[in-house]
């Protein structure tokens, strides 16, 4: 799927000084992993607001990571000013580890912003984020998993937890090993089963959310997964069904489908936090190696209110002073 | 007491005693005013912060959580009474008043509202009182009808506090207005009626025995005035006439029977006017004004000292910045003390006194300008020189001006001048601060000074100065402290007594009614009540003094009074102890404060002794000397103890020097020719 977008929301005049002196837009290819969503809205109207022409080329890869070499290879022969990556696995396969890059198979020689990228330094995306050892910057959008496990608790204390997720999916797994390495045996994992492809069987989800209910578990935990963001309908309202409460990490199980609660950054804030990195790269000349990887400072708790009533299951006073309710 | 003496206490007491009533009802009024203009306020608050809390619950209604389904209350309601101030209570209750979850300690009284209490119309909350809390009632609805209240609780106990601050505001400024009220009153009475009254008297005095040689000053401007100006027509109409009997006695047939006759008229009557003319004198009660207004300017600055200094620094001073100023200044009053005497004992008071008042008007302006500290510190050390000379010569002036039999009153004058100035002046130059900032405040000081030099050249008589030639201030020391009675007086007395001032008034008493967690302004008022105190007692110390003629015992006894009041805390809790032994100190030193003075122009006269000036100087400087060792010496020793084991320690120290005061006297009452 190939498209083209134009933001060339002011003439010349109106530019801000920097980009008086542009020549031409600045060309930003954008490698998506399932299409064009709120994040990338974030990113493109963070140029549109500062009124920085920007030539947009959409890539989306629809989940499919086949397409990644070829992606890669076109790349090579644009040549754009700045690649925007979209996703965990997608960085890791186009732009891979950062300390052994293979410029026949990943993105070389084009500075690079990655956004909703979990774990960019377990997944050897980058040195560490305040020295990224390359030229990719980006933000993160996960809260750490202690703060999540707060954040839980403040809605309602908690013994035992369980969590699904796709054990195809590098920063599901690098979550869930975080959350093992806080939780330890109250922690239930439950790894979305296989099919003979070796890829995630959403049939397996009913299975595994009632093993999570015959374990009594208090909450069910919900990583950053794609998979599970595809089945999002089915996994919560079985969830419901089964009065599981979810906690998610982002926010899709939350805003577009039936979860419960979650501390998540919203992904439009998220890519326009992107966008700034990249300002600061396409019109600031800095380079991307010396911009550190950061979060942003606010997240936002979300607490679906619908679904507290169909568990029965409402958020403390206090948390509503602070808390979304959608 | 001279008649008119009697005139002007009695003038004093009742324009003090109709002063007060009308301060005390404006002030009441004011008083009750505030209470209705703040406890609306207080209502007003309660139901804000009801409000917020209410609004999150409705909210949590709203959103679907029924009203009894609600959770984390407690850790909710908890959270918004330490949010605000002054809670005494936020509490939740069902519509049947019943509480469902509350904290605050007020909320163990709380009793709910009646089933079926409906709110105000327009909004907002069911205000009530109860117990010692304004209560804020707001409702919480679920589908349209009360399910619960949200009550939120201030307490009584807030406003209370404010009042009796305020009440305590009120009642330093009616002080500071009845002190500056009698000290003008008196200069004023001294000047329009008590010196013309005395004039009068004195030249009846003087025509009564035959003396009709003097003529009075004749502008003054009351009715002892027009008195004074019939009594100098009658006296020149007597010369004339004397001088006419004169003539005419050259003129009769028998001019030597009639100047035999007229020689017996001269030897009875004496006269003929001189050039020489009868004045008002300077006398000590007009020292008291020039005093009062020098000390009052110099306290003006006494609140913010340590902040203007800070201010200078730019905040790189620290502590030591805050402290450079004041130690200028008292570094400056205890090296320029003997120069001052010195000044005084060549040039007389009067002369003395505009000498001083130079350095300190010039002091202040540099304070004012100053832009660094170190030139503000400079401006100080001016003041304090001025100061150390001003101070010396009005010693020396009511020493000089004080009527026989009168001398320790007339010097308790000095001291009741300088606390009555230092109250006044640092409790309105904090508000003046507040209002103009600290450079007018100092500019003001400035002004005050000037005037007082007015008032010296304008009141105070040329002269004074001794006749003895000066001794040079190495010598002078020498003889002043060669004399033993003068010696004990300042080791045993003057230098402990400072010593106690320093440390337990001003380093230690502080700290320790912090310590017991008393507010600022609660713990000003508690050291007030040393000033207080001090000012009856001088003047009894003063009248006991002159009327016994035992000031030495009295020093003595002030002594003991201080020891055992610094001993309190091993029969007392520390929160009695403590204002008592703030009492005691006030009482003991305004007991000691007069005859210590009074004591000093009788040994002046020993031979071989120096001068008064010279003399006061050295006592004075021994009372610099105890004021800077006092707080040091109380911070070592609560270094190694505890504070009640300090104001023991102080106690002990103040009892020991007393006795041994006492048995000094003892020792020389004794001896032939010895005097107590």
């Amino acid at each position: 799927m190939l498209q083209r977008r134009h933001i060339l929301a002011a003439p010349a005049s109106l530019l801000a000084t920097p980009a008086v002196a542009q020549a031409r837009p600045f060309r930003i290819m954008m490698l998506l992993t399932r299409g064009w969503e709120e994040a990338c809205d974030g990113f493109r109207d963070h140029f549109a607001a500062r009124r920085i022409p920007v030539e947009l080329i959409v890539r989306d890869i629809a989940t499919d990571m086949r397409l990644v070499p070829g992606l890669v290879q076109e790349v090579r022969q644009v040549r754009p000013d700045l690649v925007y990556v979209w996703g965990t696995g997608l960085a890791v396969a186009a732009l891979g580890p950062w300390d052994a890059v293979d410029p026949s198979k990943h993105i070389t020689g084009v500075p690079v912003v990655f956004n909703i990228v979990t774990d960019p330094v377990g997944n050897r995306l980058i040195r560490s984020n305040i020295d990224p050892g390359r030229p990719v910057t980006g933000t993160e959008y996960i809260a750490s998993v202690e703060v999540q496990m707060r954040a839980m608790a403040r809605y309602r204390p908690f013994t035992r937890v369980a969590t699904i997720f796709n054990p195809n999916e590098s920063n599901s797994r690098s979550v869930v090993a975080q959350a093992r390495a806080l939780l330890g045996d109250n922690l239930l994992e439950l790894p979305v089963a296989l099919n003979a492809a070796r890829q995630p069987d959403p049939d397996s989800i009913p299975a595994a959310l009632m093993r999570a209910r015959q374990a009594d578990v208090d909450w069910l935990y919900i990583p950053p997964d794609t998979f599970l963001n595809n089945h999002r309908a089915l996994l919560t309202r079985e969830a419901l069904v089964l009065r599981l409460p979810i906690f998610a990490a982002t926010e899709r199980f939350v805003l577009f489908a039936d979860g419960l609660a979650g501390l998540v950054s919203r992904y439009y804030s998220v890519g326009a936090f992107t966008g700034y990195k990249a300002a600061q790269i396409l019109r600031d000349g800095r380079a991307p190696e010396s911009i550190p990887v950061e979060t942003l400072t606010r997240m936002s708790y979300l607490i679906r209110m619908e679904s507290a009533r169909q568990l029965h299951f409402y958020p403390p006073v206090g948390l509503l002073r602070t808390a979304e309710t959608v | 007491m001279m008649p008119e003496r009697h005139l002007i206490a009695r003038v004093v007491v009742v324009a003090v005693l109709l002063l007060t009533m009308a301060v005390a009802f404006v002030s009441h009024s004011a008083l009750r005013s505030f209470e209705v203009e703040l406890r609306p306020e207080l209502e007003r608050e309660a139901s804000v912060v009801g409000g917020i809390g209410a609004r999150t619950l409705q909210r949590a209604v709203e959103l679907g959580v029924p009203f009894r389904g609600l959770s984390g209350l407690d850790e909710y309601l908890a959270s918004l009474l330490t949010a605000q101030q002054g809670l005494s209570y936020v509490l939740l209750a069902d519509a049947e008043g019943q509480r469902i979850a509350s904290a605050g300690d007020g909320a163990a009284s709380f009793s709910g509202l009646p089933a079926g209490t409906v709110p105000p119309e327009r909004g907002g909350a069911v205000m009530r009182q109860l117990g010692g809390s304004y209560d804020a009632a707001l409702p919480i609805l679920e589908d349209g009808r009360i399910v619960g209240w949200m009550h939120v609780g201030i307490s009584r106990e807030r406003l209370d506090t404010v009042l009796n601050d305020t009440r305590w505001d009120v009642l330093i400024v009616l002080l500071v207005v009845l002190l500056a009220t009698s000290e003008f009153l008196r200069f004023s009475l001294f000047r329009t009626v008590s010196a013309p009254v005395e004039l009068v008297s004195r030249l009846q005095a003087r025509l009564a025995a035959g003396d009709w040689t003097l003529r009075a000053q004749d502008n003054i401007v009351s009715e002892a005035g027009r008195v004074v100006r019939h009594l100098n027509v009658l006296v020149r109409r007597m010369n004339d006439r004397f001088d006419r009997l004169r003539w005419m006695a050259t003129q009769t047939g028998a001019p030597s029977r009639a100047a035999t006759v007229l020689d017996g008229v001269r030897q009875r009557l004496r006269f003929g006017v001189t050039a020489v003319q009868d004045g008002l004198g300077t006398g000590a009660a007009s020292g008291r004004l020039p005093l009062f207004l020098f000390v009052f300017a110099e306290q003006l600055s006494t609140s913010f000292n340590p902040i203007y200094a800070l201010e200078l620094a730019g905040g790189q001073g620290g502590i030591i910045g805050a402290a450079l100023p004041i130690v200028a200044f008292v570094a400056a009053v205890a090296l320029f003390t003997p120069f001052g005497g010195s000044v005084v004992a060549r040039r007389g008071p009067r002369d003395a006194m505009l000498i001083g008042l130079v350095p300190a008007a010039l002091g202040h302006i540099g304070a004012a300008l100053a832009t660094d500290l170190t030139t503000f510190a400079i401006a100080r050390g001016i003041c304090g020189a001025g100061y150390a000379i001003v101070t010396i010569a009005c010693q020396v002036h009511l020493a000089q001006e004080a009527p026989k039999g009168r001398v320790a009153r007339s010097l308790g004058g000095f001291t009741a001048a300088v606390m009555t100035g230092a109250v006044c002046g640092t409790a309105i130059g904090a508000v003046l601060a507040d209002r103009v900032g600290f450079r007018v405040t100092l500019t003001f000081s400035m002004v005050l000074v000037v005037l007082t030099t007015l008032l010296v050249l304008r009141n105070f008589v040329a002269g004074g100065g001794s006749e003895q030639k000066p001794m040079g201030l190495w010598r002078s020391a020498r003889a002043a402290f060669s004399e033993p009675r003068f010696a004990l007086l300042v080791l045993f007395a003057a230098i402990p007594a400072k010593v106690l001032l320093g440390g337990f008034i001003f380093f230690l008493a502080p700290l320790e009614l912090r310590e017991l967690g008393l507010s600022q302004a609660a713990i000003g008022r508690n050291i007030m009540l040393y000033g207080l105190c001090m000012l009856p007692a001088i003047v009894v110390g003063a009248w006991l003094t002159d009327r016994t003629g035992r000031g030495g015992l009295i020093i003595a006894l002030a002594g003991v009074i201080n020891g055992f009041a610094l001993l309190l805390p091993l029969w007392l809790d520390r929160d009695m102890a403590l204002p008592i032994a703030i009492i005691g100190t006030g009482l003991a030193q305004g007991l000691a404060a007069a005859p210590m003075l009074a004591i000093i122009p009788g040994l002046s006269l020993v031979r071989g002794a120096p001068n008064s000036a010279a003399m006061l100087s050295f006592l004075r400087l021994g009372e610099r000397f105890g004021s800077v060792i006092g707080p040091p010496a109380a911070a070592a020793l609560l270094a190694l103890g505890s504070g009640q084991q300090t104001m023991l320690a102080l106690g002990v120290i103040s009892l020991a020097t007393a006795i041994g005061y006492a048995l000094s006297l003892a020792v020389q009452a004794r001896r032939p020719g010895g005097a107590a």
